[in-house]
């Protein structure tokens, strides 16, 4: 009996000791001293979008307009070759119309160096999504329904559109449904850089008339203007969302 | 006995006379108006789910400045003819707000957490900045009539340590009452704090609320049941200017600010010019009467057919719900009642 005590107390010493070597506290040999800002742009057809114009004609033929433009950008990741990957904290809310939203500096900095490449999450991963994670206005207005699952819209992108000759307005609205995550992983194409002066500025492009294409032909009139509770639309718009943004970096 | 335990002894003494001297003299404190400026914190409980709660740092909520602002809230002294204060047209019992024709009144209801005033918007800001217009502009409050009065006098000093009023202080107290003017004790609270159960109705009818089948959260969203943003929910074919007679911009045309549906049930008639008299009348409009204009909001999906066409039954079960957002506390709250009664 005495012997297995002393075992058992052997082990619980060296599962603890053990415990300590998988989860170890690596010193900080980096300096984050490199400051990230990044502009947001909305297009239309390559050029800035004309608010509130009906002018714009989707994949699917629709004439459409755009009145709303609100969004989040998550997880913005800085890839490296054989470092560990940067990922930023700051969840950003972006609105049309409020320029203090669209240019932004990330309240925490990043190594210098040199970066293969940049990601980011459109919307919020679930484990993100938190409900009554905003104190405040305008972010505290993006809430998503509990019913629906909680958390917050990832997006409202909002405006009108011609069927039959009929005006009527769409709500391209996302967000996690049911639980169900469609947030959406951004890979920037030829997001490679390496710092310079400490300081990196990424102009962040969203062509709007992607959302409406590729790889599905968005039909205004199938999916009808309010979304939100259908799984399939949110599912295509995660689709979409894949080629919706370009980036320069500098 | 060394010198040194005599010094001592002596500075000791020598003190202590000193000390007792000075106790004869009359201190300045002594007269009243040489108090010190010490004020009692007032600590707002925000309701959970409520957003954060903006304070100012140069308008601390105290006991003494919430005192006096629900003074001069039900006092005609703030207007220039004294013929009317702020509980003339925002009866408490009323939520705060009263019929008055074509030209409704705005609820104050959780105004700490609005920064939009007006019904056409026309004003926008911190509640200290609105409370300044409405000294201001909206009484004209002549200064020198609070100045003249012995008893304000006494409780500006106490709440602002000042000896001459300003509009600024009379706003500033104003808008400490506003503050505290908060209604968080509804049936729908109760559910949600796991106090009350909801009935099939009224849970029917918040499903109802929170889908886009009515589409009522996405404008009166949240824990205060607005986004404080003025729309254009398509009253009309011929919109009123609404928030374009202060922009000027076309695409203002018929926009209002989105009420708070808090107390709803209190509030007839309803819109900004009172056109309708039940909820019923509400919502059978947001069913079948919108009108799809240019300048309609892009929320109100399906103006195209007139609106969201709900059944006999869904109405009744979005009117169950909009009436569990009924607080009757907050229309007897003592500590927002008229001070003079």
């Amino acid at each position: 009996m005495k012997k297995l005590f002393i075992w058992s107390l052997t082990l619980v010493f060296f599962a603890g000791f053990t415990s300590c070597k998988e989860d170890p506290i690596e010193p900080p040999n980096e300096v984050y001293d490199t400051e990230v800002n990044i502009n947001f742009h909305h297009l239309a057809n390559g050029s800035l979008v004309d608010m509130d114009t009906m002018k714009y004609i989707s994949a699917h033929g629709d004439t459409i307009s755009i009145r709303t433009i609100k969004y989040f950008v998550t997880r913005l990741t800085f890839h490296r070759e054989g470092k560990s990957d940067v990922m930023l904290k700051d969840m950003h809310y972006v609105e049309e119309g409020l320029d203090n939203t669209k240019s932004y500096l990330y309240s925490t900095k990043i190594p210098s160096g040199t970066y293969t490449g940049i990601s980011f999450t459109y919307g919020f991963v679930n484990e993100d999504n938190i409900s009554f994670m905003f104190g405040s206005a305008p972010e505290y207005q993006m809430f998503w329904p509990e019913n629906m699952g909680g958390g917050y819209h990832y997006q409202k992108i909002e405006g009108q559109y011609y069927v039959n000759g009929i005006k009527k307005f769409y709500n391209f609205h996302s967000g996690g449904l049911d639980d169900e995550d469609y947030s959406i992983n951004i890979v920037l194409a030829n997001s490679e850089f390496t710092t310079q002066n400490k300081s990196v500025l990424i102009d962040l492009n969203m062509e709007l008339m992607n959302w409406f294409k590729n790889p599905v032909i968005w039909d205004f009139d199938y999916f009808g203007a309010a979304i939100m509770g259908n799984h399939e639309a949110q599912a295509v718009i995660q689709q979409n969302g894949a080629d919706v943004f370009s980036a320069t970096v500098q | 006995m060394k010198w040194n335990n005599i010094i001592g002894v002596v500075l000791t003494i020598g003190l202590f006379s000193i000390s007792s001297c000075n106790k004869d003299e009359p201190s300045p404190i002594d007269d009243p108006s040489n108090q010190p400026y010490v004020t009692t914190p007032y600590t707002i409980d925000v309701p959970i789910g409520f957003p954060d709660l903006i304070i100012p740092e140069d308008n601390k909520t105290t006991i003494e400045g919430v005192a006096l602002g629900r003074m001069l809230y039900y006092d005609n002294i703030l207007d220039k003819d004294s013929a009317r204060s702020c509980a003339t047209c925002h009866i408490q019992n009323e939520n705060f707000q009263t019929d008055n024709g074509s030209d409704q009144i705005l609820s104050h209801i959780n105004f700490a957490w609005s920064n939009n005033f007006m019904w056409n918007g026309g004003f926008t800001g911190t509640l200290e900045e609105v409370m300044l217009f409405e000294v201001e502009h909206f009484f004209e409050t002549n200064i020198a009539r609070l100045n003249a009065n012995e008893e304000y006098k006494k409780r500006f000093k106490q709440a602002f340590d000042v000896d001459e009023i300003t509009s600024k202080e009379a706003a500033y107290a104003l808008a400490q009452f506003q503050r505290i003017m908060i209604s968080s004790n509804s049936k729908f609270d109760k559910y949600m704090r796991g106090q009350a159960m909801l009935t099939d109705l009224e849970m029917q009818g918040m499903i109802l609320y929170n889908t886009e089948e009515a589409d009522c959260f996405h404008c009166h969203g949240t824990s205060l049941f607005t986004d404080n943003i003025p729309r254009n929910n398509g009253l009309d074919e011929f919109p009123e200017d609404g928030l374009m007679a202060v922009t000027g911009i076309p695409m203002d045309l018929g926009r209002f600010k989105t009420p708070s549906l808090r107390n709803i049930e209190f509030t007839a008639p309803y819109m900004h010019d009172g056109r309708f008299q039940t909820l019923e009348e509400v919502v059978d409009f947001y069913s079948t009467g919108v009108h799809n204009t240019a300048t309609v909001d892009p929320l109100m999906v399906y103006a195209y057919k007139g609106g969201v066409d709900l059944s006999d039954d869904d109405k009744k079960a979005l009117i169950a719900f909009l009436k569990t957002l009924s607080d009757t506390d907050y229309l007897t709250n003592t500590e927002l009642s008229d001070p003079f009664n």
